[in-house]
Order: C-alpha cells, then structure tokens, then sequence
C-alpha cells in the first residue's frame, strides 16, 4: 500500500532516474539516441512520481494538496516536468541537472520531516478552491524556479543569451501567480469574509508579485540591461521563498490566518 | 545655492522622510469615506489619472520608465513598510506604534495607494491614446487592476465588519465591530442548533450552524458553515468558531462585493491569455508604458 512510510523506496526510484537523466544529458556527446534515452528515463521518473502522488491519494481519500509534505510532492512533480520542457525545447542540458538537485533537496525534507505529515487540517482548508489555488501556485513556483536557475547561469557566465527563456519561464510563472492569488482572494471571501486581510502570508505574495511584475516591466524598458533584470529575479525568488517558507519563521504568523502550514 | 542644486534629490528625500513617518502615525477611519463620498472620490480619481495621462503627452513631464520606476518603489516601500509594522512586535523599541496599530488604515497607507491607482490610471490613459497597436491585452491587463485597487479601496469604506457570540436557541439583533461598537442588524438572528464533525482523534473536521433568520416579513431557517456562508438581506454571515454550546458569527455587510468580484475576474482572464501568449518586449515607439 502507498504511503508515507513507502515514500522512501519511491524517493529513491525517483531519485535515481532523474539524476542519471541529468548526468547522461551533460555528456559532450550528445547523439539522438543518447538524446532520446535522458527523455525516456526522465519521463520514468515522473511518472514513478505520479503513480505515489496517486496511490497516496487513493490512501487518504483525498488529493494530497494539505499538508506542507504533500505540496512539495507537486512542487517536485512540477519541476520535474518543466525542467523535461525545457530540455526539449531549449536544449539547455544543465538544466535538469539543476531541477534534479533541487527536487531531491525537497524529497529528502520530506524524508527527514515525517512530523509534517501529520498535521491536523483545518475546516477552512476542506473548500474546493483548494486543489487549483495550491496546484496553480505550485506550477507558478516551479516555473520561477526554473527563471531562478536560469538567471543564476546567465548572471555566472556574463550572457544575456538566456534572458529569453528567462521571459518565458517568469511570465509564465506570473500568470499563474497571478491567477492562484486571485482566486485565493475569492476563497477568502468566501471563507473568512474578505478578499484581502494584508495577513504576513498575503503582503509577502503582494511582494513576490510585484517583484516578477517590476521584472517584466523592466525588461520592456530596458532590453539591453542583463544583468540588472538577473539580478531582480533573484530578489523576486528570495521573496518567493520568503513568502513559501520564511514567513513561518517569524512569530506573527502564530495570529495568521495562514498559520496552519 | 550650488550645493542645493547638486544635491537636490537628496533633499528631496530627507524631506520625503518626515512627511512620509508623520503620514504612517496618522489614522484614518475608512467609513469617513463612506457612500456617497466614496463614489466622488472614485470618479475624481478616474478623472485626476485622464487629466494626469492626458498632460503627460503633451508636456513629456514623466516618462513610461518614471512612471513604471515610480509605481514599483512605491509599492514595493509600501509592502516592506508594511511587513515591518506587521512584525514591529520583534523589534525591542518603543519607536514602533502601539499593537493595535493596523498601517492599512494609515494616511500613508492610502496616500500612497491613492497615487499609485492615479499613476496606473495614467498609464492606461498615454496607452490607450498614444499607443495603436499591441494594445489589447496590455489595457486588459492594466485595467483589470486598477479596477481591483480602485473598487477594493472604495469597497472598504462601505464594508462593515461585525461579530456576536450566540449560545443555542439564543436570539439577537445586535452585532460588534472591531472597535467594540455595536451596531443593529435589520434582522433577528437565532441559533438553532450546532453540528461538529470530529475524526477518530476528537479533533475538529467541520462545524456548521443551523441559524433562524427573521424580519418584519418572513423566517427563513439557513445552514451556515466554513466555506459555505449564507447571505440575507445584503449580509453575509459566517461561522467563525463552534462548540457543543454556542459559535461566534461574523456578520459582513458589504456592498461592493460583487463589482470587485468582476475585476478580479478580468484580472484573471488577462492571466490566463498571458500565461498562453507570454509577454512580448515592445518596439522602441511603443514604450510609453
């Protein structure tokens, strides 16, 4: 039976498909079989993935989308996939090597955190706006991730060769941002009252957002200026992780209304 | 003199300083702004951001990247100042307000929003009559949002907040807002009945409330429950807390509603076209922002 106590087998399974996918993606030569064999085993990967995402489900009688754990399982599902696209459609090699790590990193905290599992779920959680308002939100992080990465390459090597892609992956992941903060404020009315309460959570989104937005807005002013607008996607990724994780650390939260991650 | 020219912008900002503190220190009470001056208000700004976008094209007095550069310091200050507020409990000083102190009802707090929506508006104004082509989703996008903040800014001088606690088969016409006034509701509201939902741990699933509303003219009997709340008469009631005894309710009387809720949805409709089409770096002529 899948569960939680499995997911260690699972992680491992997963874990290695996606680390010799990225591996054999960095060989120098790279002919079409070689090519061919990193997708297939990738692909393996996230689907090994998906097969425990619903097998847990099946076990809960739910969709695993309420506890911290279980949003990092579609955070890693996510970036998994985006790192496949944009291997295909870019051909940036390095890139799965990166979501690879970064998906490892986020399977082994629910490895070592099996406390987080366990956490008692609210009644204003059990609402359907739920499933899109948390899977848009991750499929947004997935993809600022993936700007992140990008930005990180470009700002190392001095070349604003990558700034397009980085269009792609943050106007893609603003959209969805966008579209899962917005329907989060229907859920709060619906739920609490009011669209808008400026709760830690909440001001630390309106940041994020505007930091992406100020990106955008940038890159349309100033086209030639790279290493600037790198630079503000990793201040955007910072308040990205500020507004996921690190408004949790401070104590306010305890009087939130998002206190319940 | 020389050294006020050279360093003007400098003083500009020392100057900026203490106006921008002494604003943050003053409160204001959204209900002053209430119907009909909220409407006034609205239709000032709408008219304030046509004269500001319209003045802008013939005297060039700010440009698309000023614009741009202005609204996000300004936001992105906004939202820090805010945080810092927001957590002032971490900071060991008394130079941060008292605990009660909420910086989104701040003179600074709505100076500062009301000249954003101005500038956004503006915005919307230089592209909508300078600006021929690429245009559609862009205005789509930028109206969706100065809709959003302009109706949700007007909406919250109209809204009142309300609480009561009501044990079974109690009744009341009375309900409290933050401050502790009470306030009377053109209804009788009775609490029925209570039914908790627990998992095999005893902890709490779901709650729901079985309330009796009633006016001059009919009763109607009406479940209330997290996530599901029920409306009468133009007031949304929702469950706030529960127990085998009593809950708290939460009575909210707000008006604006609806015309906020069709922003958000033309705000979400520009997102999706924007997730499927992406965003284009415009040509040179078309960068008035």
């Amino acid at each position: 039976m899948i569960g939680w106590d499995s997911f260690y087998v699972f992680a491992i399974c997963i874990a290695q498909c996606i680390l010799s996918a990225a591996i054999i993606s960095l060989f120098k030569q790279q002919t079409k079989t070689i090519h061919m064999f990193v997708v297939i085993i990738q692909i393996i990967g996230i689907v090994i993935l998906s097969i425990y995402i619903i097998g847990l489900s099946f076990r809960l009688h739910r969709l695993p989308l309420q506890t911290m754990g279980e949003i990092r399982l579609w955070y890693v599902f996510f970036l998994s996939l985006l790192g496949l696209i944009i291997y295909l459609r870019w051909r940036y090699r390095w890139m799965l090597l990166f979501t690879a790590l970064m998906s490892i990193m986020f399977m082994l905290i629910n490895i070592l955190r099996p406390e987080i599992h366990n956490q008692h779920i609210m009644p204003a959680l059990r609402s359907v706006w739920f499933v899109p308002h948390v899977i848009l939100y991750m499929f947004s992080y997935a993809f600022l991730a993936c700007s992140f990465l990008i930005a990180v390459a470009g700002l190392v090597k001095q070349q604003s060769a990558y700034m397009h892609v980085c269009d792609h992956m943050a106007s893609r992941g603003v959209a969805l941002f966008t579209i899962a903060m917005l329907l989060g404020a229907i859920w709060a009315k619906e739920a609490w009252g009011h669209y808008w309460t400026w709760d830690a959570k909440e001001i630390w989104a309106a940041i994020t957002w505007m930091f992406y937005l100020l990106y955008l807005h940038f890159r349309n002013f100033n086209p030639k200026h790279y290493i600037v607008s790198y630079v503000i996607l990793l201040l955007a990724f910072f308040a990205l992780q500020m507004c996921w994780y690190g408004v949790n650390i401070f104590p306010s939260l305890k009087g939130s209304l998002h206190n319940y991650i | 003199m020389s050294f006020v020219k050279n360093n003007k912008r400098y003083l500009y900002i020392c100057l900026a300083l203490p106006i921008a503190l002494g604003l943050s220190y003053i409160e204001i009470d959204p209900h002053t702004f209430g119907f009909p001056f909220n409407l006034v208000l609205c239709l000032l700004c709408v008219y304030v951001s046509v004269l500001a976008g319209r003045l802008s094209e013939h005297f060039l007095f700010f440009s698309g990247r000023k614009v741009v550069g202005i609204a996000f310091i300004t936001i992105v200050i906004l939202m820090v100042l805010h945080w810092l507020f927001y957590h002032r409990r971490l900071f060991f000083c008394s130079f941060f307000p008292s605990v009660s102190y909420d910086f989104s009802k701040s003179a600074l707090f709505v100076c500062l929003w009301m000249l954003f929506i101005i500038i956004l508006g503006a915005v919307i104004v230089r592209r909508l009559t300078l600006v021929k082509q690429n245009n559609k989703w862009f205005l789509w996008n930028h109206m969706g949002l100065y809709l959003v903040l302009l109706t949700g800014f007007m909406g919250s001088t109209d809204t009142y907040t309300m609480q009561t606690i009501l044990a079974k088969e109690q009744e009341t016409n009375f309900a409290f807002t933050e401050l502790g006034e009470a306030m009377k509701l053109p209804f009788h509201l009775i609490l029925k009945d209570i039914q908790i939902q627990r998992d095999h741990t005893g902890l709490t699933i779901q709650y729901k409330a079985m309330v009796s509303l009633k006016d001059v003219q009919k009763e109607k009997t009406r479940s209330v429950a997290v996530n599901h709340p029920c409306r009468f008469k133009g007031y949304d009631i929702y469950v706030m807390q529960a127990s085998d005894f009593g809950c708290k309710l939460q009575i909210i009387y707000d008006p604006w509603r609806y015309v906020i809720l069709f922003s958000i949805l033309i705000m979400i409709s520009g997102a999706v076209v924007m997730f499927f089409k992406g965003t284009k770096i415009q040509k040179q002529d078309d960068r008035l922002g």
